[in-house]
């Protein structure tokens, strides 16, 4: 069954489309990665899927309703980004315990082992939290809610690294458990490759790719070697993205739509083909400029 | 009074606001401490009631301020004074007394220069010549912390032949008095402001000097008082 | 596994409304000390008057919660305005739709208006009573009031109260929507108290408005009035929020 279902789905402010013509099926039980540049539309397409806006053309359908104030889908959803504002008068716990009477499947006793696990003490307040402990506590609230849908929009801001590993283990834990919808927007690509069924990138408000992410590994390859022999082993449309190493020797990343025996034989050539990092790919994928940053310099 | 109006109610607006803006009392607090602030109006309550209760049955006070009819009370003691029964009213009581030896065969009454003399004096005849001149004062006014609302007036002898009767002390006294909330009047049967001038007033009550004469003292009453009566007066 | 799980509004409803309570609860801190403030000033007498004759003058100062009462309606007025806020703020976080968070932020005022009704009554007798120890009384009477007396003041209070809140809660979320709003209607209202003073036709509507509540008689009617204007408020707030976008 799908869970998100979204046609044709724009939505602008003030002229400038945040989202633009985004149709594609998030299927359920899937942890979805959503990537995209800053300003792509991530945050207005997560909030689009909540209800809490209203799309300006297009359809958008979550467990088959329309979220837009809709109260079946706000009961069955959970959205975790770092504007949560939460009461100040309550401390972590009490908050803990405020929120959980929402969710039917609230996990009193998880959210307070994480809880202890990150070194939060019970009868802090959440105003006095630095920002990566805001966030820890965030995604607390996020894991321990077992929502069908929960989405977490760049939940990691202001972790340290450990934090943020330890996070993940314990989203995929929880989940391999209790199996249900997520999407995870980051930026951190490379980092929560491992928790991701399939991955939905977009640029400017576009969609620009969504499979699998074991597809996404063999998206495309890195050819090193001399310029005249990868040239030729490669269509214009293919390239993705290019940088000159040397005289005539450059880095390129093609869309990986080569044969076996093409392959074999740009290596005889001295051709170096390497796996592309999945960060890397999308960086090249919602890239202006084939050259990256280096096109600005080399005008000049 | 209605010019207030954006004052009094941008006063407390700006409090509120900085309250509300300064309070960050956690949940238990707030439950506690609101909780003490019930209990306490509620017991505060339960004290006014009991103290109501035992001072209302010992306090003439509450009585008097109530079921005072001005009018008539005004009107009794004039009647009376005029007959020379003063003294007889129930809520008339004494506030002073002097008496003077006088051989001599006028005698003026006089008061201090261009002043006016409050209470309303009554002269009256004796009927022997005993040659002592008695001046009783008598107030209606009310007992306030045991003290008559009005002071009684001075009275002393002056050169030969002049009785000096000026006011007594000038008194401000500050009261207070319950009235229901707004909340409450709006649907009482008696929603206007209840008129408390005339009462007050007759709480001040009347005052009057009695000034006993022997037989056959002639007396001159000079300017500034409001002679009610003469009495056994032949002239 | 995990599968959709139906609600309905009434559950979301009570859950948003324990929730606001929880969060919002340090407001009745505020009405503590705004009323004990009232208090304070209503000790000097809330209104006074003289009488007297040359020599001796009473200067009467009479009590009554008034002071209290009117800074409690003031403070329900903010609090419907902080409580639009607050539910833009922090309602749409969790489960919640506009009606349900519009329902919620009803019960609670309602919750807070029964409060501050009834403490401002009663903060009166406390005011009663401290004057009694404290200043010379011409008269004990209306020291304690009767139960019905303080229980119809109490019953006023609170329908002024929710009145009130809901003005303001009213007025948070059009400055919710549109924050020209927020400068727009204060300089009105308070443009036409001024003008009240003289006598415009701003002025006119204005005190018509006030004798319509403040001059009803009949305690029935009245309720009556409190009732559908909240409601009538509500009702426009509702259709008003939902098609409003949240949490932009």
């Amino acid at each position: 069954m799908h869970c998100i279902e979204s046609k044709n789905l724009s939505k602008t402010f003030d002229k400038i489309k945040a989202v633009h013509d985004l149709s594609f099926t998030i299927e359920e039980n899937k942890i979805t990665g959503l990537v995209g540049r800053n300003g792509a539309g991530k945050t207005t397409l997560l909030k689009l899927i909540a209800g809490y806006l209203l799309p300006t053309t297009g359809e958008i359908n979550v467990f088959g309703r329309n979220p837009f104030n809709n109260l079946q889908v706000a009961a069955n959803l959970i959205f975790i980004d770092d504007q949560l504002a939460l009461p100040e008068n309550l401390s972590l716990e009490e908050t803990l315990a405020a929120v959980g009477q929402f969710y039917p499947n609230w996990q009193a006793e998880l959210a307070r082992a994480l809880l202890d696990y990150f070194s939060l003490q019970p009868r802090q307040y959440y105003a006095n939290l630095s920002k990566g402990m805001k966030s820890s506590f965030n995604m607390i609230i996020g894991i321990a809610a077992r929502c069908p849908l929960t989405i977490f929009d760049e939940p990691t801001v202001g972790m340290d690294a450990a934090v943020r590993k330890d996070f993940y283990r314990a989203l995929l834990k929880d989940f391999m458990q209790y199996p249900r919808t997520i999407i995870f927007s980051s930026h951190l690509l490379s980092e929560i490759e491992e928790l991701l069924d399939d991955l939905l990138l977009i640029k400017a408000g576009e969609k620009y790719l969504h499979l699998p992410l074991d597809e996404l590994r063999n998206y495309a390859v890195g050819l090193t070697g001399r310029e005249s022999i990868i040239r030729k082993m490669t269509g214009q449309e293919q390239v993705l993205f290019q940088q000159k190493l040397g005289r005539d020797s450059i880095y390129l990343v093609a869309r990986n739509t080569f044969d076996q025996q093409t392959l074999q034989q740009a290596r005889l050539q001295g051709v170096e083909i390497s796996p592309v990092a999945t960060d890397d790919l999308c960086i090249y994928l919602t890239a202006q400029h084939k050259g990256g940053i280096d096109d600005v310099f080399s005008r000049n | 009074m209605i010019a207030l109006l954006p004052l009094l109610t941008l006063l407390p607006a700006i409090l509120i606001f900085l309250v509300l803006g300064k309070t960050r009392v956690s949940f238990r607090r707030t439950r506690f401490v609101f909780t003490v602030y019930l209990v306490f109006l509620l017991l505060c309550t339960g004290a006014a009631f009991i103290t109501a209760a035992a001072v209302e049955t010992e306090s003439a006070l509450n009585k008097e301020i109530t079921e005072i009819d001005p009018e008539t009370s005004a009107g009794e003691f004039y009647a009376a004074l005029s007959e020379g029964r003063v003294a007889q009213l129930p809520e008339v009581e004494k506030n002073g007394y002097w008496s003077f030896t006088y051989p001599g065969q006028e005698l003026s009454i006089t008061t201090a220069e261009g002043e006016h003399f409050e209470p309303s004096i009554v002269i009256e005849r004796k009927d022997i010549n005993d040659e002592t001149i008695e001046i009783t004062s008598y107030t209606s006014s009310l007992k306030f912390k045991g003290n008559y609302l009005v002071s009684p007036p001075t009275v002393r002898r002056r050169g030969e032949k002049y009785l000096e009767l000026t006011n007594g002390t000038s008194n401000v006294v500050t009261t207070y008095i319950f009235a229901d909330d707004w909340t409450m009047q709006q649907f009482s049967a008696d929603r206007r402001f209840p008129d408390y001038h005339w009462k007050l007033h007759s709480l001040l009550g009347e005052q009057a000097v009695v000034i006993r004469v022997p037989k056959d003292l002639q007396v001159e009453v000079g300017r500034g008082f409001h002679v009610v009566s003469l009495i056994n007066s032949d002239s | 596994m995990m599968s959709f799980h139906e609600t309905n509004l009434l559950s979301v409803t009570k859950k948003q409304f324990i929730y606001k309570l929880q969060a919002n609860l340090g407001i009745l801190i505020s009405l503590m000390i705004i009323q004990l403030l009232a208090l304070l000033l209503s000790t000097a007498g809330v209104s006074s008057m003289s009488v007297g004759t040359n020599l001796t003058i009473i200067n009467l100062k009479i009590i009554s919660g008034d002071i209290i009462i009117v800074f409690t309606l003031i403070w329900a007025f903010i609090v419907g305005y902080n409580t639009a806020g607050n539910a833009y703020r922090l309602d749409y976080h969790f489960v919640t739709n506009r009606l349900s968070s519009n329902l919620a932020s009803g019960c609670f005022l309602l919750l807070t208006s029964l409060l501050a009704g009834i403490t401002a009554t009663f903060c009166g007798v406390l005011l009663r009573v401290l004057l009694y120890f404290w200043r010379d009384l011409l008269t004990t009477k209306g020291l304690s009031m009767a139960p019905a007396l303080l229980m119809k003041g109490s019953y006023v209070t609170v329908l002024y109260a929710c009145l009130l809140s809901a003005l303001g809660y009213f007025y948070g979320m059009l400055a919710q929507r549109n924050k020209a709003l927020t400068v727009l209607i204060p300089v009105l209202f308070f443009g036409s108290l001024f003008a009240a003073a003289k006598d415009t036709r701003a002025a006119q509507l204005f005190r018509q408005v006030l004798v319509f509540y403040f001059s009803e008689s009949s305690l029935a009617l009245f309720t009556l009035k409190i009732v559908l204007t909240v409601a009538l408020l509500f009702i426009t707030i509702i259709l008003f929020t939902n098609r409003m976008e949240v949490r932009k």
